[in-house]
């Protein structure tokens, strides 16, 4: 007898394209059956597909949300460590 | 006289300037990847690192920026590597056998049933809660770690197989559904607190 867990991992691998024998199918139907609680994750993960397709065709958003820029201490912290790899003499690694 | 005065090359390509000039492209572009401003900083420094070490092999024929962001894209794909190799198991060969053998999570008790079993979301069929369960969507997308939202933005928005996400990133096959699995279950989680929460409060 299947567990839920492993109900979860064997539902997200099928979205993945991976097949499994007739045996684990049978056992899997027969779970899915009687566990409402494993019926609606299957759903659910079958939205989360869905829903992903959908914002993948209108295209996702490359850049957060405003234009968050580097704050005045990161670029001293970078600019120093910069000047400072500049300034050693160069080494192979 | 040498012909390549180094004063001259170092004068073109300054890491100083670079910093100054393209210091927030890179930074937005590293932030939009990892969504955490700690990691984007240091990704920004490791790729002027690199970009100085490496400056003797730019062309000049990409221009500076599109260098950059080329070094910049290299740099996060080994640090989503880097995060994917430490979150997983690698001799394992398939979820299933990590299901049966792995112990008690926040998920499920010690004999693997769901402590909080999923409920009915009500699938949104309408226009309107269509639109509110994509912004939920995205939310809950933000929240995964990096690692998790790459490689199920790689999978599910743009459509890559597992075969090419494995190549891409050179993790092993169950490290992907690994990761896959850990997305879609943080995702679910979270639309459901936020999704049938939401649908609560309006019925009420």
């Amino acid at each position: 007898m299947l567990s839920c867990k492993e109900v979860c991992y064997i539902v997200s691998e099928m979205q993945d394209g991976k097949s499994f024998p007739l045996g684990r199918r049978v056992m899997l139907k027969i779970h899915l059956s009687m566990c409402k609680g494993c019926q609606q994750m299957a759903r659910q993960m079958a939205l989360l597909s869905a829903t992903a397709r959908q914002l993948g065709e209108s295209s996702e958003p490359a850049f957060p949300a405003g234009q968050p820029s580097l704050s005045a201490d990161a670029i001293t912290r970078i600019g120093s460590r910069l000047a400072e790899e500049r300034n050693s003499p160069l080494d192979d690694n | 006289m040498r012909p390549d005065n180094p004063d001259t090359i170092s004068h073109k390509l300054d890491p100083a300037r670079w910093l100054q000039d393209y210091g927030d492209v890179l930074y937005r572009y590293a932030l939009g990847k990892m969504r955490d401003t700690a990691q984007a900083e240091d990704l920004v420094q490791e790729t002027l690192l690199a970009a100085l070490q490496s400056r003797d092999n730019y062309s000049g024929r990409a221009s500076e920026q599109t260098w950059l962001v080329g070094i910049l894209k290299h740099k996060i794909i080994d640090l989503i590597r880097k995060q994917v190799r430490e979150s997983t198991v690698d001799d394992i060969s398939s979820l299933a056998d990590l299901a049966a053998a792995s112990g008690v999570d926040e998920l499920f008790d010690a004999r693997g049933h769901w402590v909080n079993p999923p409920q009915d979301w009500g699938i949104p069929e309408k226009a309107l809660d269509k639109q509110q369960f994509i912004e939920a969507f995205e939310h809950c997308l933000g929240r995964l770690k990096p690692a998790q939202a790459d490689i199920f933005g790689k999978k599910e928005l743009a459509g890559l197989s597992i075969d090419e996400i494995c190549k891409e990133l050179d993790i092993t096959a169950t490290n992907c559904s690994v990761m896959l699995y850990r997305a879609r279950m943080g995702l679910r989680r979270c639309l459901e607190i936020r999704w049938v929460g939401h649908n609560r409060e309006e019925h009420l």
